[in-house]
């Protein structure tokens, strides 16, 4: 396995390879590639696996990207297979519908609370946008307003100062206040790709769309802690291939809980707002600043039970800057936890489908009892993860209790500042 | 991919089809599928099948093209060796196969402690085909007389129960054009003949197959966290091949790890690690593709399956006991295999998986007798042998 730091590279398949040099001050590689302007996939490599020459580069890019190459081409899986795919894949990029009406119905919307230099960085990132958004607004979720200064430095951005609840809450009053037809989101922590509301955006062309999310990629892999959370936990990149979720993803299994969380991540979300004021908006009772996290996988199942349709599409981008430190990291892990199973107890009071309950009170402590073997053993900071995960649990567990009792959820204010996202 | 596809008939007797696709030669993806007897396919729907199962492959192999030339493979001087005890049936079709290679190709024959002469009659029947009797009985002594008398730039073995593809040596020789610097490069390892419950089994439980995805390997990675000390992640001795220079620079296998007879234990699995260790690269090249002939009865195949377990355990003691900066990830292995081990069984036994349990569980029985007493016994005897 590889020690950090982690240098990430774009190698763009458009362009003549060019070999991969042995690497200097860092303890692995982590490699994404891209054609027509798409990430199809990624690698890490240990330095002992460098350099690499010119065919050796090739050999590995078509390892890596054959999925969702193949995934993207409009090919039937029973027909022969394109003889130049990325000439087609290319060919097919160019010939996607423009964006930019899109764009010009969207507004992107970020909560952010008491992050005032993440927030200055995450803007940066926002004036690049191309196609640009109508609007784009700041929810200050803070009680003090701190996100004001910085978003008055900038022109032509607008503040809402929302202190009531938590992220869940906060995101409801952009909902409310935005007139636009998509509402597309990121958080303060996170930096945009220059392109990323074009692919964002398109999927909106089909009316039974209401949400699309795309792949959110580490914006650095410098310290243990942020290594473990894009390898070890994995929660915000769901990978490299499109997918289309409709009501059937619910009941695909009867034992098995529907992973909604596999939809993707409130880091990289744009919703159609008609959709989302029809099935209710977000649930105040999840979130950051609630019981944790799942306030967007349990949006995304109300809008599944109602006949919507959810798209991930990983050509839109964004890079997240996970927490460098191994106490936020496992704060932060302990938070997922309790809001994941928090979340089941919600879904399971709504629509009563044992498999939720199940994943609840059998799954996860198999699961959890069984990394217990690996984990123990893999370190000082996995071991403190797995320990962070089943506290985490626990609390789920208590809260879950409350749920089902009474449909409330009793300590609604922020615990501490590190239980937030 | 160039031809068209056959339409497909089945006999009454037959439940299915094993299918490798090539590509200008190249072996590039292989699958199983059941059948119903004496089904019939028309062309198009045995496309229709191909192309559901191994797209993927195909693009892979196409995108692989489209981002680089494919280079011109340079002739490998080459010396190719095959292992044998008292098994001249089967080495009858090794060695046609390998007649079918080009003459400057060095053909060498170990005969390995034998009870009779009918491998020496045997060999000398193929005009060309060098032998050596090697009297002291064990696989990875057989393999460094091999390594003693190779005189090439390149070392090869296969197994005396293999046939090796017609494009068995253009494969090797890419993978090296691509390569230069690999200490060893393995390849892909197919199913000869599916004709008994005991081979089909034995292949859709995956057979030797390490898929068709070619593979470069270094002492660290970026994925795998009980690198390198998994089982068989590299390949297996029924087919690999390496720089001779190398081999003799690592001292030749291992015979402390000749657990039993006459099946292999971990020589393989060792030579791959310590090529590794020593800063070098290993190459899985699916496109140098041998056809084994897999036991025909299930009493074999579960004497297979134990001995994958002894392999897989004697190396792992023996890295423990001779290569202190291991211990932890030797640890870590074993506890993994162990796990894994434990879950196929129990499934195996709860009839999720259609092995019998026997079957499933002679991996793990394997492994445990080999860990606790046979690899240690083995070790002892050898280290006695070595002394007098």
């Amino acid at each position: 396995m590889i020690d950090p730091p982690v240098r990430t590279v774009h190698v763009d398949l458009d362009q003549p390879l060019r070999p991969l040099p042995p690497v200097t001050g860092a303890g692995g590689l982590h490699v994404v590639f891209w054609a027509a302007g798409v990430p199809l996939g990624e690698h890490y490599l240990h330095p002992t696996e460098l350099p690499l020459s010119q065919p050796q580069v090739a050999t590995l890019a078509a390892n890596v990207t054959a999925l969702a190459v193949r995934a993207r081409l409009a090919v039937d899986a029973s027909d022969p297979p394109v003889r130049q795919p990325l000439t087609e894949l290319r060919r097919s990029q160019r010939q996607r519908s423009e964006a930019a009406s899109w764009a010009a119905r969207a507004a992107v919307v970020v909560v952010t609370r008491d992050r005032p230099a993440a927030l200055e960085r995450c803007l940066t990132a926002l004036a690049r946008l191309d196609p640009a958004p109508a609007e784009t607004v700041i929810v200050d979720n803070s009680r003090s307003g701190s996100a004001r200064p910085v978003v008055q430095a900038r022109l032509g951005i607008g503040y809402v100062h929302a202190p009531r609840g938590g992220l869940a809450a906060a995101r409801n009053v952009a909902l409310e206040r935005i007139s636009h037809d998509i509402v597309a989101f990121t958080d303060d922590d996170v930096e945009v790709h220059a392109g990323w509301l074009g692919p964002l955006l398109a999927p909106f062309a089909r009316p039974q769309v209401a949400s699309v999310t795309g792949l959110v990629l580490p914006a650095v892999l410098e310290t243990e802690a942020q290594l473990a959370f894009e390898r070890t936990l994995g929660y915000l990149n769901k990978g490299f291939r499109p997918r289309r979720y409709d009501r059937s993803f619910l009941s695909a299994s009867v034992s098995r809980a529907a992973a909604v969380w596999d939809i993707g991540a409130g880091a990289n979300l744009a919703l159609r707002r008609s959709a989302v004021q029809k099935v209710g908006g977000f649930d105040p009772r999840l979130g950051s600043g609630a019981s944790g996290v799942a306030e967007d996988s349990e949006l995304w199942y109300r809008l599944l039970e109602a006949g919507w349709e959810c798209s991930y599409e990983p050509a839109a981008v964004v890079f997240h800057h996970h927490r460098a430190d191994v106490d936020e990291l496992a704060a932060q892990t302990r938070a997922y936890l309790r809001g994941h199973v928090a979340g089941l107890a919600v879904q399971y009071v709504r629509y009563r489908r044992r498999a939720d309950l199940r994943r609840a009170l059998v799954v996860l402590p198999r699961r959890l009892a069984f990394e217990a073997t690996t984990e123990l053993a893999g370190g000082r900071v996995r071991r403190r993860l797995l320990i962070a995960r089943v506290r985490g649990y626990l609390e789920g567990l208590s809260l879950m209790t409350a749920i089902l009792r009474t449909g409330q959820v009793r300590g609604t204010t922020v615990e501490s500042s590190t239980a937030r996202r | 991919m160039s031809g068209t596809i056959p339409p497909l008939e089945l006999s009454p007797m037959e439940s299915g089809i094993g299918l490798l696709v090539r590509r200008g030669g190249t072996p590039v993806a292989y699958f199983l599928e059941a059948l119903p007897s004496g089904s019939r396919m028309s062309s198009r729907e045995l496309g229709a099948l191909v192309y559901r199962r191994t797209g993927v492959d195909l693009t892979r192999a196409a995108i692989r093209d489209e981002l680089h030339e494919p280079l011109p493979a340079a002739p490998l001087d080459l010396t190719v060796a095959v292992c044998t005890r008292d098994r001249p049936e089967l080495l009858r079709s090794c060695l046609t196969s390998l007649m079918e290679l080009p003459e400057d190709v060095v053909r060498l024959v170990v005969d390995n402690a034998p009870t009779s002469s009918a491998t020496r009659e045997l060999v000398a029947a193929f005009p060309g085909v060098h032998y050596v009797r090697e009297p002291r009985a064990g696989l990875d002594i057989a393999r460094n007389r091999a390594l003693a008398e190779a005189g090439t730039t390149y070392l090869a073995f296969v197994d005396d129960d293999v046939v090796v593809d017609h494009a068995w040596l253009s494969g090797l020789a890419e993978a090296w054009t691509e390569n230069p610097d690999a200490g060893a490069v393995t390849g892909l390892v197919l199913a000869y003949e599916l004709e008994t419950e005991a081979q089909v089994l034995f292949e859709r439980r995956g057979g030797f197959r390490r898929g068709t995805l070619p593979r470069r390997y270094a002492i660290g990675d970026g994925h795998r966290s009980i690198h390198p000390y998994g089982p068989g992640a590299f390949g297996t001795g029924a087919n690999m091949a390496f720089r001779t220079a190398v081999l003799r620079e690592l001292g030749g296998f291992d015979p402390a790890l000749d657990t039993g007879s006459p099946l292999p234990g971990g020589g393989d699995l060792d030579a791959f690690f310590r090529v590794l260790a020593a800063g070098h690269v290993l190459v899985y090249a699916p496109g140098a593709a041998v056809w084994h002939r897999h036991r025909r009865e299930l009493a074999q195949l579960r004497h297979q399956y134990w001995t994958w377990g002894s392999g897989y355990l004697a190396f792992l003691h023996r890295t423990y006991r001779q290569v202190p900066s291991s211990r932890a990830g030797v640890a870590r292995a074993a506890a993994w295999w162990l796990r894994r081990q434990t879950t196929v069984t129990w499934r195996s036994l709860r009839g999720r998986d259609p092995v019998p349990v026997t079957l499933a569980a002679a991996t793990l029985a394997g492994g445990l007798v080999t860990a606790a007493w046979k690899y240690p016994w083995s070790a002892f005897q050898h280290g006695r042998a070595m002394r007098r």
